[in-house]
């Protein structure tokens, strides 16, 4: 139980010296925080995608500023705290915040799953639960995506981790199908020949494998072409803007 | 060094002002303090942005025998690379594309590359080439105990450097060494295709390296 007396207060108040050594240790904390995390970004950047080293920076600037408020406090000998009494309301604390920020800490730790098993980057475009956008920030908690509107969503890393989703930039290469029907009078080869003519004149589409066009169905209305194509993953958009057109 | 626009119907203009130079292609508008040059270099038809492999694809495959070595030419495509200088420094600030480009999937579609396509026909002696493109020698090397056919040979361009003599561009002298049947070794040997040809100050720096591995056929 914490009990300050008036005498108490008054030797503390005129350990000044004690103060200043307390705001030593957390101005050497943060100092020695800071160059830490220069430091790590500046030995892994070539290796660890930056918004890893990000994240790892961060993580470690507040554990070792957590470690100055410790040593702070123990310098300060505050009568009635002591380190370990600290600690235990320390540990105290964190049951209490655990048991409350359950979901946050579930956020955290598939953040730190999603840094791990990489599924995708940031830069690449995908696909959760029809939320389509380019990954611009992968955080501690959430990750953020701007969509092809230009506007940006936040998702939990709690929902990404444990549910389907769709990577766009990962693949290699890419197939596009595209249907259309031509009316029954139309010469089906001239057809597929004017085809392979464009998809060969087009640098988007992949020479090898060689792009099929094939007679999928006869309906009602017509001769239903299926055109398949295959394109690079990184030419994907140009190659589906151009179908559309 | 050949003027190698000569050719080509170019749309780009390089202006020079008092104190700067303008560069214009279309929309495109670069300016450059005075002190820095333009220069046209000679870049191997390819995007890196897209892929930074060059395929080779013959017409005809070409069959070695156990054992043996072939020694053949191919004439590889050439763009205008478009680069600002200080003297001994060169950035490629742009590309004047004269192929048009192809590209295509060697390996399977989880594991394969993306190369830049290029079909052409081999050659037993040096043929003629234009300034539009590098004569390149290919060596194939078959070291694996079956006769070996090579339809296509893959390598890293970015290892690959461009050299000149006599108004002519030359590429690098690419070794295929065939270890078994379905694998092979692709690499530049920084050495140019003819004798006494000098490289481009813009590939100086690319070295020794980049070797390929053809692990799904050649």
């Amino acid at each position: 139980m914490i009990s300050i007396t008036l005498s108490d207060f008054w030797n503390y108040i005129i350990q000044y010296e004690v103060i200043v050594e307390a705001v030593i240790a957390i101005v050497i904390t943060v100092f020695i925080a800071k160059y830490l995390t220069v430091l790590i970004r500046r030995r892994l950047h070539e290796k660890v995608p930056l918004h890893i080293i990000s994240n790892i920076n961060k993580l470690i600037y507040y554990i070792i500023i957590l470690i100055g408020i410790a040593i702070a406090v123990r310098l300060l000998n505050i009568p009635g705290v002591t380190l370990t009494e600290l600690l235990v309301a320390g540990g105290f604390t964190a049951i209490v915040i655990g048991l409350a920020a359950q979901q946050t800490l579930s956020n955290f730790f598939a953040g730190v799953l999603l840094m791990t098993e990489r599924p995708f980057k940031i830069g690449d475009f995908i696909n959760y639960n029809d939320n389509i956008g380019m990954v611009v920030d992968i955080g501690l908690l959430s990750t953020k995506i701007q969509s092809w509107e230009g506007y940006y969503i936040r998702i939990p890393n709690s929902s990404l981790f444990s549910s389907p989703l769709i990577n766009y930039s990962n693949s290699i290469v890419r197939l596009v199908r595209v249907q259309f029907v031509i009316p029954y009078e139309t010469d089906v080869n001239k057809v597929i020949e004017a085809l392979i003519k464009e998809f060969d004149a087009q640098w988007y589409v992949l020479a090898e494998p060689a792009p099929t066009i094939f007679v999928a169905q006869f309906g009602e209305n017509g001769i239903l072409i299926e055109a398949r194509a295959w394109t690079a993953g990184k030419t994907w958009f140009d190659y589906t803007q151009t179908c559309l057109k | 060094m050949k003027q190698i626009t000569n050719d080509v119907e170019l749309s780009y203009s390089i202006i020079k002002e008092k104190d700067h130079i303008i560069y214009q292609k279309g929309e495109k508008k670069i300016e450059i303090p005075s002190n820095f040059i333009i220069k046209e270099f000679p870049v191997l038809s390819s995007n890196e942005a897209i892929t930074e492999y060059f395929g080779i694809v013959f017409e005809q495959p070409i069959y070695v025998g156990e054992e043996q070595e072939v020694k053949l030419y191919v004439k590889l495509p050439l763009d205008i690379g478009i680069y600002v200088s200080d003297g001994s420094n060169y950035k490629l600030i742009d590309v004047i594309e004269i192929y048009t480009k192809k590209y295509a999937l060697y390996g399977t579609i989880g594991e394969g590359v993306i190369y830049r396509y290029w079909k052409t026909n081999a050659y037993l002696e040096r043929p003629i080439h234009s300034a539009n493109e590098a004569l390149t020698l290919i060596e194939i090397i078959n070291k694996a105990g079956s006769i070996g056919s090579v339809s296509k040979i893959i390598f890293n361009s970015k290892f690959f450097s461009l050299y000149f003599k006599d108004e002519k561009f030359y590429g690098e002298i690419i070794r295929v060494t065939r270890l078994q049947k379905g694998l092979a070794l692709v690499r530049p040997i920084n050495k140019p295709t003819i004798e006494g040809a000098e490289i481009i100050p813009t590939t100086v720096s690319k070295g020794i390296g980049g070797q390929f591995e053809m692990r799904f056929g050649t």
